[in-house]
């Protein structure tokens, strides 16, 4: 296209993220693109032609004929399945989530802001904490388990970014687990045996998964700094409790991955 | 004040959706086994979570993405992926573009299943999504620039793949089946 190879490469995979049909030439980092074709018929031409191809092949990506009975057989794997709740628990419902309107966001917040604060009082006046409390019957093992059930599970899980939407500070996920570490880190509410808790998505490449469970409650016998990981397959878990705060972190790969996300300590 | 909406039901969304997400997972996987089963998981999941998710319009938009990442997270367990496999050419803008019927839909597939799973996936959402750059960027989590390497090194192996040589094609199947980078 008489352009240096570099810019040439530029030129054509900016022209290639153009869908047709749209002003995507205004985006700011291609307008430079339409400066070049102003200046080149040929160019103009090249990007014509590339868009009407797009075009037909999008409308052949979507005619795929359905197998019959689709419907009905997805819905018999579903009445097959135990579990699901046929409707939002009640709890999750007063949870945000980052699909719901802005405006219903906001509304809420300062709901359960106020809620939060009558609380807060309320306990202050009474003189005791509703909590944490202490699940009945539950060990170490049954931490690592649960977690070890929660976590193929999580792929599919919408999340909120940390940077903009950050949880309750009553769940935090600790010095180990900061921004600076995971600019791109989500959240989202947890259940734990009834208990709620934050889980925390590190995950910093794509590919490879890691997610740090925190959880107001008091697990017995624990240690009070992050043990040596457990192995299960290809899943590293750790589980520790830091004051009123249980704490789990599941990480997929070999060791040397939990290591790089928490090494290890010993009490000082 | 903005009154809840009202609770998704999981059949209303099957009704809705499963063709759709059939035809992605179809796209994604190239099997009509391989993308029932996955379209039964990803409604599997849709029905212990939707509890989680409040407004209906972002529905068919939550169902691609799990199965994008349930179909991703099945191709890692299956088998290790090389990094970056297709040469770039980008001499696959065809001179005369064919009528819609002369693109085969069965070739189609079979381009789409010689890609690598993260190249695959990036013409999907960019072809049956109609997701831009940006778009894909930010729901893959990955760089603008990787995007858009893929993007172009994808579409162009598609075309050499589904042009005939005549229409100015020649010079980049082989950058897309010898992996060499």
């Amino acid at each position: 296209m008489g352009h240096a190879p570099n810019d040439d490469v530029r030129i054509r995979e900016a022209m290639e993220a153009c869908r047709p049909g749209t002003d995507d030439l205004r985006d700011p980092d291609l307008a430079f693109l339409a400066d070049r074709m102003a200046a080149s018929p040929q160019l103009r031409g090249t990007f014509e032609r590339l868009q009407h191809w797009d075009e037909k092949v999008r409308d052949v990506f979507g005619e795929i004929p359905v197998p019959e009975g689709l419907a009905d057989r997805i819905l018999a794997g579903l009445a097959s399945t135990p579990g699901a709740p046929a409707s939002p628990d009640p709890d999750e419902a007063a949870k945000p989530s980052l699909a719901e309107p802005a405006a219903w966001r906001a509304s809420r917040r300062r709901i359960l802001a106020l809620f939060g604060g009558l609380s807060a009082a309320a306990a202050a006046l009474l003189g005791f904490a509703l909590w944490p409390e202490s699940p009945p019957a539950l060990t170490p093992a049954d931490v690592s388990q649960w977690a070890r059930s929660q976590f193929p599970d999580e792929v599919s899980q919408p999340g909120h970014l940390v940077a903009e939407n950050p949880p309750s500070s009553d769940f935090p996920a600790g010095p180990d687990f900061d921004l600076a570490r995971f600019p791109r880190m989500k959240w989202r509410w947890i259940k734990f045996h009834g208990y709620d808790g934050v889980a925390y998505d590190l995950r910093s490449t794509p590919g490879r998964r890691a997610t740090l469970y925190v959880v107001r409650c008091v697990v017995p016998d624990l240690p009070a700094i992050p043990p040596p990981p457990e192995f299960t397959g290809d899943l590293a878990t750790g589980v520790w409790q830091s004051g009123a705060l249980l704490y789990v972190l599941a990480v997929e790969g070999p060791r040397g991955t939990y290591e790089s996300l928490m090494p290890p300590r010993t009490l000082t | 004040m903005v009154e809840d909406p009202t609770p998704l039901d999981i059949a209303q969304v099957v009704a809705e959706h499963h063709q759709a997400v059939y035809r992605y997972a179809y796209r994604l996987t190239g099997s009509v086994q391989d993308a029932e089963d996955l379209t039964q998981q990803v409604f599997l999941a849709a029905h212990q979570k939707l509890g989680h998710l409040r407004s209906p319009g972002s529905v068919r938009s939550w169902l691609f993405v799990i199965v994008r990442n349930s179909f991703l997270t099945d191709c890692q367990k299956r088998r290790p992926v090389a990094v970056d496999p297709l040469g770039l050419d980008m001499n696959t803008v065809p001179a005369e573009i064919p009528d819609r019927g002369e693109i085969d839909p069965e070739r189609l597939q079979l381009a789409l299943d010689e890609l690598l799973p993260d190249f695959r996936v990036v013409l999907v959402m960019f072809y049956f999504e109609g997701c831009s750059y940006r778009e894909i960027a930010d729901r893959l989590e990955v760089p603008i620039g990787t995007v858009m390497s893929r993007l172009a090194r994808a579409k162009a192996f598609l075309r050499s793949k589904l042009l005939p040589a005549s229409s100015g094609t020649a010079g980049a199947a082989h950058h897309a089946t010898d992996h060499g980078g």
